[in-house]
């Protein structure tokens, strides 16, 4: 009886418990940056993350890629010095940024309402750096849909990137990300 | 002669301030001075090409077209501006082409300094004779204090309301705020996060005969941009010469939807004090233009702008319903064409019909 007790826990617990996020399609990615001194507004936008959250026996686990490569802040000049010359993309490994997710939940995703953990981290992997950071995830269930973004701050210091100048218009070292996401709750 | 006159003094330099609506809620992003207008540097040329321009090639944006380069702390730009119009009122039938500016401006910068100078002729009107005579309508130092703080002296324009360059518009040109009223000032401007306020002492035209403006005084902004392209701000300024002091005040914005669609309004009220009459008059003169970018460097929109600056007159009544288009086909070109209907409320009414078209190239 004990063993049928266990084997009907885990069945039960590993269906009830067990959620994902699936962003393979991708998920928007944009950045925000602030540039001095005239305190212009740089967006970045165009590229997508890719993978899948898993949310299994209160753990939350999952590995997102997103192409640097992709990126575009409407200029195609100040492109040019992002990515060669401050991302340096064009070295094996850096054309990527890597965020690795496997945090001890508190709760899972609710079935309704909104998703907003405080004490989520995520390892990132960029510019050849690998740190862990704070990420601020804001996400709305609704009728089996989550919607919101995850955001997160990126030092550029911390990620051996030299400080952005470009035409006498020098990049704020905090540079903001968000995962802007819209997908199904899968089981 | 009067109409060709408000022409001749009405159109100031490039400056564009509905470029908040592209993340840019500051002149200094483009211009090398911290109200905007006139030279660029070497980030304004880039969003000339990336922003404003329907087409562009690699290098374009450039001073004299990459052909001459110049030192990093170093800035060049020409200009010319060419402008045909043609007015008619019950009375009057008139059309002229006029070449409105032919200057160049240098600017040098060393550590926090920069020397800025700008040199060109100005035509005017003496006793109905054209002159055309050289003119400075620029020339200060400026200093970078801190990275929020920056202090200038010498000739440029007041900062008032949008400052935006078309300044033929009632609020500018009622108001006298236009291209060749620069006076000498002494001036601190703070940049802090979204807000950005502006302090300008007005020390006068030190005998000048080259400005229009008569008057000494003060003026202050403050501006403040949300949600990242939009922008809210609002100006004082106090000015008095022989004849007259004046109080003007009032807000004015900078709202968008979608970057393409973007409205552009000033009100201010103005409340006037003739020394010699001690008679007060009090009024009001609004511009708002409503602009929709149908693609990249072609902006069609309509324009109303009212005025009466003087409650109890009605001769100082007037109303404008516009529409126009503006081009820009690659850097360095800027087309413009509008049409206007005026309606005057002096000498028992009557409506005038206002049509020009520009030319703006700069080098």
């Amino acid at each position: 009886m004990a063993l049928l007790n266990f084997i009907l826990f885990v069945t039960f617990s590993s269906t009830l418990y067990a959620q994902k996020l699936d962003l393979s399609t991708g998920a928007k990615v944009e950045f925000d940056a602030v540039g001095k001194p005239a305190m212009i507004n740089i967006k970045g936008t165009g590229s997508k993350a890719t993978g899948i959250l898993d949310f299994k026996d209160q753990n939350a686990t999952g590995e997102f890629i997103v192409n640097l490569k992709d990126f575009s802040t409407d200029m195609d000049m100040r492109d040019e010095h992002m990515k060669e010359k401050y991302l340096e993309v064009q070295k094996p490994g850096f054309d990527k940024a890597i965020l690795k997710i496997s945090h001890k939940m508190e709760s899972l995703l609710p079935q309704n309402g909104l998703w907003s953990p405080q004490n989520l981290k995520g390892t990132l992997t960029l510019h050849g750096v690998t740190k862990e950071i704070p990420l601020n995830p804001k996400l709305n269930i609704k009728d089996g849909t989550a919607k919101g973004a995850v955001n997160f701050k990126i030092k550029l210091k911390e990620f051996n990137i030299e400080i952005p100048e470009f035409a006498g218009i020098t990049v704020a070292d905090e540079v903001t990300a968000n995962v802007l996401i819209d997908t199904k709750v899968q089981p | 002669m009067i109409f060709v006159l408000i022409f001749l003094t009405s159109l100031s330099s490039w400056a564009f301030p509905e470029l908040v609506r592209y993340g840019y809620p500051n002149c200094t992003a483009c211009h090398v001075s911290p109200s905007g207008g006139g030279l660029l540097n070497l980030y304004g040329r880039e969003l000339s090409k990336e922003v404003l321009s329907t087409w562009g090639a690699k290098g374009e944006q450039y001073f004299a077209y990459g052909l001459v380069k110049t030192p990093q702390n170093v800035n060049l730009q020409g200009y010319v501006r060419l402008l045909q119009l043609h007015r008619e009122t019950p009375s009057v039938e008139e059309a002229r082409t006029i070449w409105m500016q032919a200057d160049l401006e240098g600017s040098y910068k060393y550590k926090n300094v920069t020397a800025v100078g700008m040199f060109g002729r100005q035509e005017k009107n003496v006793n109905g004779e054209k002159v055309v005579q050289p003119i400075s309508r620029r020339h200060y130092l400026m200093w970078n204090a801190t990275d929020s703080t920056t202090i200038r002296a010498g000739k440029f324009g007041r900062y008032f309301g949008l400052n935006t360059p078309y300044h033929t518009s009632f609020v500018y040109r009622d108001l006298g705020f236009g291209n060749e009223t620069e006076t000498y000032n002494a001036e601190v401007s703070y940049l802090k996060n979204n807000f950005t306020f502006f302090y300008t002492a007005i020390i006068g035209t030190l005998k000048d005969k080259t400005s229009y403006a008569t008057e000494k005084g003060h003026t202050a902004s403050l501006q403040y941009a949300f949600l990242k392209s939009q922008k809210v701000g609002a100006t004082y300024y106090k000015g008095k010469d022989e004849n007259q002091k004046r109080d003007i005040y009032g807000p004015w914005f900078i709202l968008n939807y979608d970057r393409n669609l973007f409205l552009m309004s000033e009100l201010f009220l103005q409340n006037k004090l003739n020394d010699q009459s001690h008679v007060r008059s009090k009024g009001y003169v609004t511009t708002n233009r409503l602009n929709y970018q149908v693609h990249k460097g072609i902006i069609p929109f309509l324009t109303f702008e009212a005025s009466q600056l003087d409650w109890t007159s009605d001769a100082t009544k007037r109303q404008s319903y516009g529409t126009g288009l503006q081009f820009f086909p690659r850097p360095h070109i800027e087309l413009m064409a509008t049409y206007q209907k005026d309606r005057y409320y002096v000498d028992n009414g009557y409506f005038a019909d206002l049509y020009w078209f520009m030319l703006n190239y700069y080098l």
